[in-house]
């Protein structure tokens, strides 16, 4: 049998799945977004039919708002799981209610998981779960999905429940006419559509009054559902007419007039609806809750620190910068193995090719061709999960919310949404897992403005290109400047682009911010590795195949015509082309123009691609001393800015389509990136030399 | 008749009943599953300085909102 989770954002829904399925996990991606969901296997806990568990987005209520809510809404609509489980946060019960009562008249096969009742108590509350199940008409168990309580009863309740066919129903108490006049007609003509509806008609009767899109889309394909629809329209327009409904306007007083900016009717049912399931949830609540003592939250309190005006902004750039500093740190070793086990790799490559007689040609694709460039890849996929990791962590204690808010005011000047904040930081350490904290927006324009600009973050591979070759230009102090100079173009750039993209392509104003600050809490660390493992494989899953490709391509550019050396391959042919067409203009030669191009396929290998191209192969100091022949300190400068800006490597154009959704937008980013890294480039060398500028 | 405010108006510490919420119906919609609905009582907790999103519990959550969102939504104070 297949069960469904769901639950509001941050109530420990992923915990419990995490409880219940173990490493039986597997994660895919909604067809058609950017959404992964998981599933998994119910471990043996309890004899009985095995279960397959689906973890669905958070949601508030089945109406959907972002593309995450609309999955959920898609699936409970369309898969017909046999049960489904809500996750409620026990301390949070007034606004949990809500999605509960919504589910109950979905379907009568709810089980409740009473979940951080570790927290409730904490916080002084005492739940009567039984009598709350008594007046919801479903089970309800306590759990602590943190510590794996209660999880055996929740599995018998849950395949209890795929059994029941009729629900009890809570006596919610809605205005007796709409019951009556609207309500138990529109059911009747519902039912009569037959069997192609496959929800209880009370409930989409009520859907349809309150107007829900994605249902009236559903039952017009239905013969005669066009006509039910329409006459859901027609009756929730002459019942809010009818007046019997005064709200107070906006001035203060007297009934709402009825003009062309008012609600639709739809709207008016909808509050009815939720003012209804409030004024039960309330009487819930006095049932079966009690409070044994009033203690001020521990949020609460923590928040008046980290949302501090000054001081919160001062932590926050504590933690961002240990977050940074540890990704740097615990990657490393972990790295430094990676590149070991590739070198022995190599090793025995090589003797096995030898041992083949492998023509020579096919030495050199594997040996100089497939290792680095893979090699190079998989040497920063320690770092990327690490970071991964580090993002999972703050997102589940609940601290980016707290992020957001604190930089969602600079970040509108700036054209840009607040919860973005942190992808655009975690740019600076890689491209991909940021595209990848771009999700958290829900306005996909946001979201897809977001993944445009980060390549123009140089990130740390960047960075480290950038580091040597200013301390081989510019020694000393100057060098430091350098940098500064370098990072001060790249934020004036971004700014400059998102302005331009929301100029023209985007301009749709960011979208409301309505942030759900949740309760701090310590995450299981359980769910934070799980959640990087799924991140860094799907992420590997996805570049694999392009990676060989463009490696491969790459190689073959510099190997062939065979016999020639490096000036008289092809790659030497296209870079002299290039160098002619553009490089001409900054002072860059045929080599350097190489090295951006090969640059594309992956950052980390460009200063060994500039070794190689420069024939210094004996490290750094002979490099830079090459380098120092090859340009003046000004075409230096200029290169640094074009190839900190033109183009993120291959993962995060990879990346980039993901999150996009297609290639349209990745090709356009791109094609941007590098027109606008050249045009900048271009800014600077004249200005350099219009300055006269003496290194 | 009561005075009624702005809620982006309302100072930190302030407890107040909503009347209305105005703006786009998205917007609206959102309010409404958040528990933010006519009748609810709000409490604001604290205002992110130059003029950035506001801190409110309401049905036992906190939800922040930006002060131009907050502004269509209508209340009265409380005691």
């Amino acid at each position: 049998m297949r069960a469904a989770l769901v639950g509001n954002p941050n109530v420990g829904k992923t915990t419990l799945f995490n409880a219940l399925t173990g490493a039986h996990q597997e994660v895919a991606n909604w067809p058609g977004t950017t959404v992964d969901y998981v599933t998994g296997q119910v471990g043996r806990q309890g004899a009985g039919e095995a279960i397959e568990l689906v973890d669905l987005p958070g949601t508030y209520a089945l109406k959907a708002y972002s593309q995450e809510e609309r999955i959920t809404q898609s699936f409970l609509l369309h898969e017909h799981p046999d049960a489904v489980i809500v996750v409620v946060d026990a301390s949070r019960l007034e606004r949990n209610l809500y999605l509960v009562l919504d589910m109950i008249a979905f379907t009568p096969r709810v089980v409740v998981a009473l979940n951080m009742m570790d927290a409730a108590t904490r916080d002084g509350l005492e739940v009567d779960a039984e009598r709350l199940s008594e007046l919801l008409g479903v089970p309800v168990v306590p759990t602590i999905a943190a510590r794996g309580a209660g999880l055996r009863s929740l599995l018998t309740r849950v395949r209890e429940a795929a059994r029941r066919s009729q629900g009890a129903e809570p006596a919610i108490p809605y205005p007796e006419r709409l019951r009556r006049e609207l309500v138990a007609p529109l059911a009747a003509r519902v039912a009569a559509l037959g069997p192609g509806v496959a929800h209880p008609p009370v409930w989409v009767a009520l859907e349809l009054l309150q107007g829900d899109d994605e249902l009236r889309r559903s039952l017009t394909a239905l013969p005669g559902g066009r006509q039910v629809v329409e006459a859901a329209h027609q009756s929730a327009a002459r019942y809010a007419l009818g007046g019997a409904q005064v709200r107070h306007g906006p001035a203060g007083g007297g009934p709402v007039a009825r003009d062309a900016a008012a609600p639709a009717p739809e709207e008016e049912i909808a509050l009815l609806v939720a003012d209804s399931r409030y004024a039960f949830i309330a009487q819930l609540l006095a049932a079966s809750t009690r409070r044994r003592l009033w203690r001020r939250d521990g949020t609460e309190r923590l928040d008046g620190l980290l949302l501090h005006p000054f001081w919160g902004y001062v932590i926050m750039a504590c933690v961002f910068s240990s977050g940074f500093w540890l990704a740097f740190v615990a990657s490393a070793p972990l790295s430094l193995r990676v590149d070991r086990a590739l070198v022995a790799l190599g090793g025995a490559a090589a003797g096995q090719l030898r041992l083949w007689a492998a023509p020579a040609f096919l030495r050199s694709l594997v040996l100089q061709g497939l290792f680095p460039g893979v090699g190079a890849v998989l040497s920063f996929v320690p770092y990327m999960a690490v970071f991964f990791a580090v993002y999972q962590f703050l997102q589940d204690t609940g601290y980016m919310a707290r992020a957001s808010l604190l930089v969602d005011r600079f970040m509108q000047l700036i054209g840009l949404h607040g919860k973005g904040f942190f992808a655009l930081v975690s740019a600076y350490g890689c491209n991909v897992p940021a595209m990848t904290a771009t999700r958290v927006m829900e306005n996909p324009r946001d979201r897809l403005l977001a993944n445009l600009v980060i390549p123009f973050i140089p990130c740390n591979a960047r960075l480290g290109v950038m580091a040597v070759m200013t301390a081989a230009f510019f020694p000393g102090a100057q060098g430091a400047f350098a940098m500064i100079g370098l990072i001060l173009i790249s934020l004036a750039t971004l700014v400059g682009v998102t302005a331009l993209y929301r100029r023209t392509l985007l301009p749709s104003d960011p979208a409301p911010l309505v942030l759900e600050l949740p309760r701090y809490h310590w995450p299981s660390s359980r769910s934070v590795l799980l959640a990087t493992w799924h991140r860094v494989w799907l992420f590997l899953s996805r570049i694999w195949w392009f990676l060989i490709w463009a490696t491969i391509a790459i190689w073959a550019l510099t190997y062939f015509p065979a016999g020639q050396p490096l000036s008289r391959s092809w790659a030497g042919a296209i870079g002299r082309v290039l160098a002619d067409l553009v490089g001409r203009h900054y002072g860059f030669d045929w080599r350097l123009m190489i090295a951006i191009l090969f640059g594309f396929v992956a950052k980390e290998t460009t200063l060994s691609t500039l070794g190689v191209l420069f024939g210094s192969t004996s490290g750094y100091l002979s490099l830079t001393h090459a380098l120092r022949q090859a340009m003046t300190p000004l075409a230096a400068f200029t290169y640094l800015v074009v190839y900190m800006l033109y183009v993120p490597c291959l993962s995060a154009v990879v990346q980039m389509r993901r999150e996009s959704g297609g290639w349209r937008w990745a090709a356009l980013g791109v094609t941007v990136n590098v027109a606008v890294a050249f045009a900048v480039g271009l800014l600077v060398e004249k200005a350099g030399a219009f300055m006269d500028v003496r290194l | 008749m009561a005075w009624t405010w702005r809620l982006s108006q309302l100072p930190a510490g302030s407890r107040a009943e909503v009347r209305a919420i105005s703006g786009h119906a998205v917007f609206r919609s959102r309010m409404l599953a958040l528990g933010i609905t006519p009748g609810s009582l709000v409490r604001v907790i604290r205002q992110m300085p130059l003029g950035g999103p506001l801190e409110i519990e309401v049905r036992g959550t906190t939800v922040a909102l930006r002060l131009r969102d907050a502004a269509e939504i209508t209340v009265t104070l409380q005691a």
